[in-house]
C-alpha cells in the first residue's frame, strides 16, 4: 500500500466514523418530548363536562335538581341512570369514568370503574347545601 | 499513454483533487442532512404551536361575548347563525383572532335530527328540532392539504327558545 491507499483508507475511516456519531446524535435528538396538551386538553373537556351536566334539563327535571333529591335521600336511581346516560353517549368509546357526588365533602354517590384518571370538578350551591361533583376519566382497560 | 507515464507530481495532484473531491461530497451531504433535519424540526415546533394555539382556544372560546351566555357559562344557540354569518362578512377580521381553523358545534345530548343548523334551518318552524350543527367559523388557508387536525371538548349548549340546556361538543379543526 503506497502513500496515497493509506490516505484514501484514512479518510474513509473518519467519514465512517463521522457518520456513526451523526446517527448515534439524530437517534438521541429525535426523541420527542411528551407533549402536555392531550392531558390539558383532558382536563378541560372533564370540567367542561360536569358543568354541562349539571344545567342539563332531562324531562323537565335540571340534573342540579336530581343532584339535591340525590343528597337528600329521596332517590338516586333517576340521576344514576341518567348520567351512565349522558356519559355513555359523550365519553369516547375507550374512555372510563368514574362518577362521585359529595355533600360538604363526604360522599352521597359515586359510580364507575375508573379509579385513577384525570379528575375535575364542579362544586355548585343549591338551597344552601355545597355539592361537589367529581368526574375521574381514564382509558378502558381491555 | 500507460499509467506508468504518469510522474509523481501528477499522481500526488490526482490524490488530492480526489481527497478534496471526497470532502466536497461529504460537505454537501451534511448540509442537505441538516436542512433536512432542521426542516422536520420546524414544522413540528410549527404543528406544536397550532395545538397550543387551538388549545387555548378550546378553552377560552366559550367566553366570546359573540356567542356566550349573557351570565353564565354556557354557549347561546341563537346566537351561532348569526355570529357564522358575521364571521363570513368580516372575515378579515376573525382571520386574525382565530386563525386557520374550522370551528363546528354540534348537539350531542338529547340528539336532534342530522343537519346543518344555517339560516334556513333557523328560521323554519321546526328549529330547533331540524338540525344538530353549526359550523361557526371556516378558513382553510390550505385547501390542497387535506383534513386538519382536530381537538374537541363538551360544552353547555342553551336554547334560548325553550329555556333549555343541552350537551354539546364545541370541535376545532385546525390546518398546519
Amino acid at each position: 500500500m503506497d502513500n496515497g491507499q493509506a490516505e484514501v483508507v484514512g479518510l474513509m475511516v473518519i467519514v465512517i466514523i463521522l457518520i456513526v456519531i451523526g446517527v448515534i446524535y439524530l437517534r438521541f435528538a429525535s426523541i420527542k418530548e411528551i407533549s402536555s396538551y392531550p392531558e390539558l386538553r383532558t382536563n378541560i373537556e372533564v370540567n367542561n363536562l360536569l358543568r354541562a351536566l349539571v344545567k342539563l334539563k332531562i324531562e323537565n327535571m335540571t340534573m342540579s335538581d336530581a343532584l339535591y333529591d340525590c343528597y337528600r335521600d329521596t332517590g338516586c336511581d333517576y340521576l344514576r341512570n341518567n348520567i351512565e346516560d349522558v356519559l355513555e353517549s359523550v365519553l369516547k368509546l375507550d374512555e372510563d369514568y368514574r362518577f362521585t357526588l359529595l355533600a360538604d365533602d363526604v360522599e352521597v354517590i359515586g359510580f364507575g370503574n375508573c379509579n385513577k384518571g384525570l379528575l375535575g370538578s364542579f362544586p355548585f350551591v343549591k338551597h344552601e347545601v355545597y355539592l361537589e361533583t367529581r368526574l375521574t376519566l381514564c382509558r378502558k382497560q381491555l | 499513454m500507460g499509467v506508468s507515464n504518469y510522474s509523481k507530481g501528477q499522481v500526488e495532484l490526482n490524490e488530492t483533487l480526489l481527497v478534496l473531491f471526497f470532502i466536497v461530497v461529504i460537505i454537501i451531504i451534511g448540509v442537505v442532512f441538516y436542512f433536512k433535519v432542521f426542516q422536520e424540526k420546524v414544522k413540528e415546533k410549527g404543528e406544536e404551536l397550532s395545538e397550543q394555539e387551538a388549545s387555548v382556544l378550546l378553552a377560552s372560546i366559550t367566553s366570546m361575548g359573540e356567542i356566550s351566555c349573557s351570565n353564565e357559562d354556557c354557549v347561546d344557540t341563537s346566537k351561532l347563525v348569526p355570529f357564522g354569518n358575521l364571521a363570513r362578512n368580516k372575515i378579515d377580521y376573525y382571520k386574525g383572532l382565530l386563525g386557520n381553523k374550522k370551528i363546528t358545534i354540534y348537539d350531542i345530548y338529547p340528539s336532534a335530527r342530522e343537519g346543518l343548523c344555517d339560516n334556513r334551518a333557523y328560521n323554519s318552524i321546526e328549529y330547533p328540532e331540524n338540525c344538530n350543527h353549526w359550523v361557526i367559523y371556516e378558513n382553510n388557508a390550505y385547501p390542497g392539504r387535506g383534513e386538519g387536525l382536530k381537538i374537541s371538548t363538551p360544552i353547555s349548549l342553551y336554547y334560548p327558545e325553550n329555556n333549555e340546556y343541552k350537551i354539546g361538543r364545541l370541535e376545532i379543526e385546525f390546518y398546519g
